[in-house]
């Protein structure tokens, strides 16, 4: 895959540009601009490479982002072609040093990933608020090309010119993405609108200054539309259905969740630690200590309350997250009620948290009807919970977002999925589904057939998970119940074992697209023409043409002409 | 009557608005007999050769015509049977047309569930992941133990 880096002078006099191999590129603006060899004639660049350029498939699922790292996943394929631009604009006082592009294949799921950073002169990425556009003008929308998808035309390539008087503050971008002509080397599609799919409409924000050659900004930000865009006359008439008293609001109210408040940890009679395996055989040690006075004394205290002080301990639980992410105070001496266990342990300081699992763009395959049910299913794989079918309508075209709040006293989780979605009449933000497991698995605390419980819970469940856990809990357990094994009767103060098939499963959630795969034969949109249900004056057709209904009345013909030209008009012509 | 045809050919289909039309020959001459103005049989005296001809128009009904069929009646004698193109002959007027776009090749909305497509049995199915793995803790367990008001900071 070769990729390419153009700059353009501002009276678009001059072109910059350098190709690389590598992944990532980082390039000093100014000295990129002074050293490269200036080429007035930007137009040889309309002509196709030679060969080695990668080809991508399935134009919906460009990613349009507002972020300077925006991300552009495309999806690869080897049939069709894709030449995508940025522009930005630089609104920090910070200047614009460095362009750092990196164009990755990612072989998991067979998308090409993009992203541009822009540097200062440490090398440091420029935050702040950045204008980002995308356009990508020679990519013909999947549903509008042809059953093959034959008729791609690339004219031009890109061109990039600063939008200030200082180059390095702000500037297009672009990157050549190879070219293929129409199987009859002929445009075939004279609207190269452009669909920022599942990314919403057209950004207003935009400002610009661009005074140089090539083609004007406007020109650029006329062919992109809203998402998907009807074609003309085929929206929905607005004094026909759902009576007089329609407002035809396409408004949504955002539908959030609020975070737990207060819960059991926060009334001080529980207290929840996150404690090492070394600190808890510690306080294990310690609590079956009875030479140590002190702990007599607690026992005959507690006695009142509990048969040991083992009862004291509510839970220990085993989670499947990565801690780093929960809120812990500083370490400090575990108490069972007033009896110092001398083991350390950071006590966790809310009971519920958030886990961000992460976001998932979910593009049109086809950019038609296809995408939709009946014809596409998607479901979500949520580990602890199981896999759940999600309304498709609501999901295509939007990004999700999906994290799991956690109750660390229970190991109840709930998982939410929230549905950012602008594109069409649907514009939401809100937390539309949400589903309840549980991912903790208990540890056993028990004064009967303790020996097997404990050798069942590690033995199976934690089996592999770390050694040194399981060598000093399971040495401890067996200590454990040596000594209060034949004192206590059987009594669980944490039974079941939940969690443990979880963590035996796959712990990766994930979304599964099933698509149908389309049979259409090359020329099928030439013959048959798609579906329309769209007012159009015919002269301003092209193509096949079949009428749902036409009025002939005004044609000075006979009646018999009349009646084959409507039977015609219906029954299929080519305008 | 002064008449005046012109044979073409043409490769176009015959639902075609507007016909390529090539190999024009202009015939004159007088029309002695009542004829049928949308699917006349017209006696043709010429010493050119039309059985190649499949298109024409009379100038005199303003209309074009598909040649139906092509007799020879004898030498230089030609009866050839037509049938008025609707389509070629009220073009102009039919582009001025408004319609109901029931399908096109040129506009239409991708959205509308089209009958006509079709499908193989079998489906593309993709996973997609959201780039995160719950790991178990490997040295950390969550320890929940009966407390007091007083140590509980």
């Amino acid at each position: 895959m070769s990729k390419g880096l153009f700059l353009l002078s501002e009276d678009g006099s001059q072109v910059r540009w350098f190709f690389f191999s590598t992944t990532t590129k980082t390039t000093k603006v100014d000295d990129w601009w002074n050293s490269s060899t200036p080429n007035e004639n930007y137009d040889n660049y309309a002509s196709p490479n030679s060969g080695n350029e990668s080809l991508l498939e399935n134009y919906n699922s460009l990613k349009f982002g507002t972020s300077i790292t925006s991300l552009f996943n495309v999806p690869k394929k080897d049939d069709e072609t894709v030449t995508f631009n940025v522009l930005w604009q630089n609104t920090t006082s910070v200047p614009i040093r460095y362009i750092k592009v990196t164009i990755d294949h990612t072989s998991g799921n067979d998308y090409y990933k993009c992203s541009v950073e822009l540097l200062d002169e440490n090398k440091t990425t420029i935050t702040g608020t950045m204008y980002a556009y995308l356009f990508c003008r020679d990519v013909t929308p999947q549903y509008m090309l042809g059953p093959s998808r034959e008729y791609i035309y690339t004219s031009f390539t890109l061109f990039i010119a600063p939008l200030t008087d200082d180059i390095s503050d702000s500037f297009m971008f672009g990157f050549l993405r190879g070219h293929k002509l129409g199987t009859d080397n002929e445009t075939q599609f004279y609207d190269y609108t452009m669909y920022r799919n599942g990314a919403g409409k057209k950004s207003t924000s935009w400002f610009y200054n661009y005074t140089g050659a090539a083609y004007p900004l406007s020109w650029y930000l006329g062919m992109l539309k809203d998402t998907p865009s009807y074609p003309s006359g085929g929206v929905e008439p607005t004094d026909v259905f759902g009576g007089d008293e329609n407002n035809f609001d396409t408004t949504s109210d955002d539908i959030s969740v609020p975070s737990p408040i207060t819960g059991a940890i926060d009334n001080g009679l529980v207290k929840t630690y996150l404690i090492s395996p070394t600190q808890l055989n510690i306080m294990m040690n310690h609590l079956t200590d009875f030479n140590n006075t002190s702990l007599k004394d607690f026992l005959d205290n507690i006695a009142m309350l509990y048969n040991n002080p083992i009862d004291a301990i509510i839970s220990i639980k085993k989670f499947c997250i990565d801690f780093s992410e929960v809120p812990i105070g500083s370490a400090q001496n575990v108490f069972l009620l007033t009896y110092d266990t001398q083991a350390t342990a950071n006590p966790i300081t809310a009971q519920y948290g958030r886990i961000d699992v992460g976001s998932i763009d979910i593009a049109e395959f086809f950019g038609g009807f296809l995408d939709y049910p009946p014809y596409t299913r998607c479901s979500i794989y949520l580990p602890f919970i199981g896999e759940k079918e999600l309304n498709v309508q609501e999901i295509m075209g939007s990004t999700i977002h999906l994290y799991y709040m956690v109750d660390f006293l229970t190991g109840n989780c709930v998982a939410h999925l929230n549905v950012e979605k602008s594109a069409g009449e649907t514009n939401l933000n809100s937390d539309l589904y949400q589903w309840e497991g549980n991912m903790a698995c208990d540890v056993p605390l028990t004064g009967t057939d303790f020996h097997e419980m404990a050798g069942n819970a590690l033995g199976n469940v934690f089996s592999g998970i770390s050694n040194a856990m399981t060598g000093n809990i399971g040495g401890y357990f067996t200590n454990l119940g040596s000594s209060f094994g034949a004192a206590n009767t059987g009594k669980v103060m944490s039974g079941a074992i939940s969690g443990s098939s979880a963590l035996m499963g796959v712990r990766v959630p994930y979304i599964k697209i099933e698509n149908p795969i389309q049979t259409v034969p090359d020329n099928f949109q030439d013959l048959r023409g798609l579906a329309g249900n769209i007012n159009h004056v015919i002269g301003d057709l092209s193509g096949f043409l079949r009428c749902r209904e036409v009025d002939i009345n005004n044609i000075t013909a006979t009646d018999d002409e009349k009646a084959e030209l409507y039977a015609l008009l219906t029954g299929g012509v080519y305008v | 009557m002064a008449f005046t045809i012109i044979l073409y050919k043409t490769t176009a289909e015959n639902n075609r608005l507007n016909k390529t039309l090539t190999d024009a020959i202009s015939l004159s001459g007088t029309l002695r007999e009542e004829c049928n103005i949308t699917a006349p049989d017209i006696l043709i005296e010429t010493s050119t050769n039309i059985a190649m001809y499949n298109y024409c128009y009379i100038e005199t009904f303003g209309r074009y015509y598909f040649i139906k069929n092509i007799t020879s009646v004898r030498n230089g004698l030609w009866r050839i049977s037509l049938k008025c193109d609707v389509l070629m002959t009220y073009n102009a007027q039919i582009k001025t047309l408004e319609c109901i776009v029931d399908r096109s090749s040129s506009n239409y909305n991708a959205l509308i569930h089209d009958p006509e497509y079709m499908m193989q049995a079998n489906t593309r199915i993709r996973t997609k992941t959201f780039g995160y793995t719950f790991q178990p803790s490997r040295d950390a367990y969550v320890l929940t133990v009966a407390s007091t008001y007083y140590n509980a900071t």
